[in-house]
């Protein structure tokens, strides 16, 4: 019975190419939007984690800076009880480091004639540093003589982090809205494909056949169609973020690549996809049975 | 087997089509249902079938008030009658194979033995050849064979036949009576509906006649 009701549910798919293409297209871009979301998500947030972590506070000195004041910015750090470790930088030290990572970009250094980098101060934080007693610390900081700039990553992470989160607000919306998209979606295809067959249902009822008998077919032509959309979305995605990871911009951001879904979440839409291709035919079946 | 009692049924509210209908079939009986064209033999069928409901009187069916049956009830029903549609219903996207083989499913049988039962009845009906074609790429009479072997294919305790050889000629007629013969001698309850005084004369059974909705002889 089982193999019957995959066969026949093949065949209206096939009955029914044109339809069948179509809706799993439109399913795919449905679900696709989710994929394309969950992915810019979570390549974002890696590329934050990354970033907070790798430079957590660098304060650059203003090139005027005198001894006395080098000085003051100093102790004021390594009193603080949030700091850990303070490196100095020098003007010329960052250059030769620079030279030493940027050979190619080097060249245009020297033909300004001058030294444009500044010296710095990389303050490691202890990893118990509370992000609020840590902004305290930069605020005092940036206040003091000759401190040109102080470059706080979570800082810049915390808006971005903000952002993240109305982000995440809005990929709710989007969800929710992909969710029902796709049950109307496969709910109109299947209720076209019952209204099709409804003859030959017909001929079934009187020949005594059990609802589920009825059913069956054009509920896993439904499954059919969200794995199947499902599926298409995650390869496009998965080219799309393949082809992404190799174009100059994206490289300099995340240097080991852009990550693909990880596996809950693309067994997740998979699986969502076909969930939802399920319940859409079921309730096409339902509207159309009452008729 | 079969009970009818002071059934009446009008197609939206007009005339009755049947009106006051009373008999009875017992079971392993094989009885025809005469009359002229819109006497209401279909009707009756259909009655018995739960596709239509009467608007008056009673009817049991092995036992048990049809009024009284459950909605999931009426398939189980109708699992156990084997009909034979005056307009054939066979399923157009169906090749004449899966037409008989969906008997069977419905049943729940095995695929094997679907495939040993519909190949015999195929067989036995003449139309094997025919399998792999499609309803609409056959002859009347070959559809209406089929339509035989999609009842007959599954034992039915009950056989509902409408006009069962309306297509057919004479040869084809006859053989296709033998095969209702069979099964009623393996203890199926067989109602045939015809017009074909010829069938009754060869094989006389008990006559239910109907004219313009009325019983008028049970012989
Ligand atoms: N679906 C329907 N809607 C309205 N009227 C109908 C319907 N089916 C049958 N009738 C009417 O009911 C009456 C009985 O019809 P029925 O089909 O039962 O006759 P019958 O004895 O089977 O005729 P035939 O020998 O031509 O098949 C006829 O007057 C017919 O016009
Ligand atoms: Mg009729």
């Amino acid at each position: 019975m089982i193999r019957y009701f995959i066969s026949s549910a093949f065949r209206n798919l096939w009955e029914a190419k044109v339809t069948s293409l179509f809706t799993a297209v439109t399913l795919s871009v449905a679900l696709g939007f989710l994929g394309t979301y969950l992915a810019v998500f979570m390549n974002m947030k890696a590329a934050l984690d990354l970033m907070s972590e790798k430079f957590p506070l660098s304060v650059y000195l203003s090139d005027h800076v005198s001894q006395a004041q080098l000085d003051a910015v100093q102790d004021r750090l390594k009193g603080s009880p949030l700091v850990s470790g303070v490196t100095y930088t020098s003007k010329d030290k960052a250059l030769e480091d620079f030279r030493g990572s940027r050979k190619d970009e080097a060249a245009l250094i020297d033909s300004l004639g001058t030294n444009p980098l500044p010296a710095s101060l990389d303050v490691a934080l202890r990893p118990d540093a509370g992000p609020e007693a840590a902004m305290a610390l930069v605020k005092e900081v940036r206040t003091m003589q000759g401190v040109d700039e102080v470059n706080y990553m979570q800082e810049e992470a915390g808006k971005l982090r903000s952002m993240l989160a109305s982000f995440r607000i809005a990929g709710l919306a989007l969800g929710l809205a992909v969710l029902m998209g796709v049950v109307f979606i496969s709910y109109s295809t299947l209720r076209l494909a019952v209204l099709n067959h409804s003859e030959e249902i017909a001929v079934m009822k009187l020949m005594g056949a059990a609802r589920i008998f009825i059913m069956g077919p054009f509920l896993l032509e439904g499954l059919f169609q969200g794995l199947i959309a499902a599926g298409l979305s995650l390869g496009v995605l998965y080219g799309l973020l393949h082809y992404l990871s190799g174009t100059p911009s994206v490289m300099l951001l995340a240097p080991g690549g852009l990550a693909f879904l990880p596996v809950w979440a693309w067994l997740g839409m998979i699986a969502s996809g076909g969930l939802l291709g399920l319940t859409g035919s079921l309730f096409a079946f339902v509207r159309t049975l009452r008729m | 087997m079969i009970q009818f009692y002071h059934v009446s049924k009008s197609y939206d509210g007009r005339q009755q089509a049947v009106s006051d209908i009373s008999f009875r079939v017992k079971k392993g009986e094989f009885v025809y249902l005469t009359g002229p064209s819109g006497a209401g033999k279909s009707t009756i069928l259909r009655l018995m079938i739960c596709a239509e409901t009467p608007d008056d009187g009673q009817i049991l069916i092995a036992g048990r008030n049809i009024a009284r049956l459950k909605q999931h009830d009426i398939p189980k029903l109708r699992r156990g009658i084997g009909v034979v549609f005056q307009d054939f219903k066979l399923i157009e996207r169906k090749t004449v194979y899966e037409n008989v083989a969906l008997s069977l499913r419905i049943l729940g049988y095995s695929e094997e033995v679907i495939r040993k039962k519909t190949g015999h009845v195929l067989k036995s009906v003449g139309v094997y050849s025919r399998k792999d074609s499609y309803p609409l790429q056959l002859s009347g009479g070959e559809q209406q064979r089929v339509a035989i072997a999609r009842a007959l294919v599954k034992d039915p305790i009950i056989l509902v036949a409408d006009e069962p050889t309306g297509n057919l000629d004479w040869d084809v007629t006859q053989d296709i009576m033998a095969l209702i013969k069979d099964i009623h001698a393996q203890g199926t309850t067989v109602i045939v509906a015809t017009h074909n005084r010829e069938i009754i004369k060869r094989m006389p059974k008990r006559v239910l006649h109907i004219e313009a909705g009325r019983m008028l002889e049970q012989g």
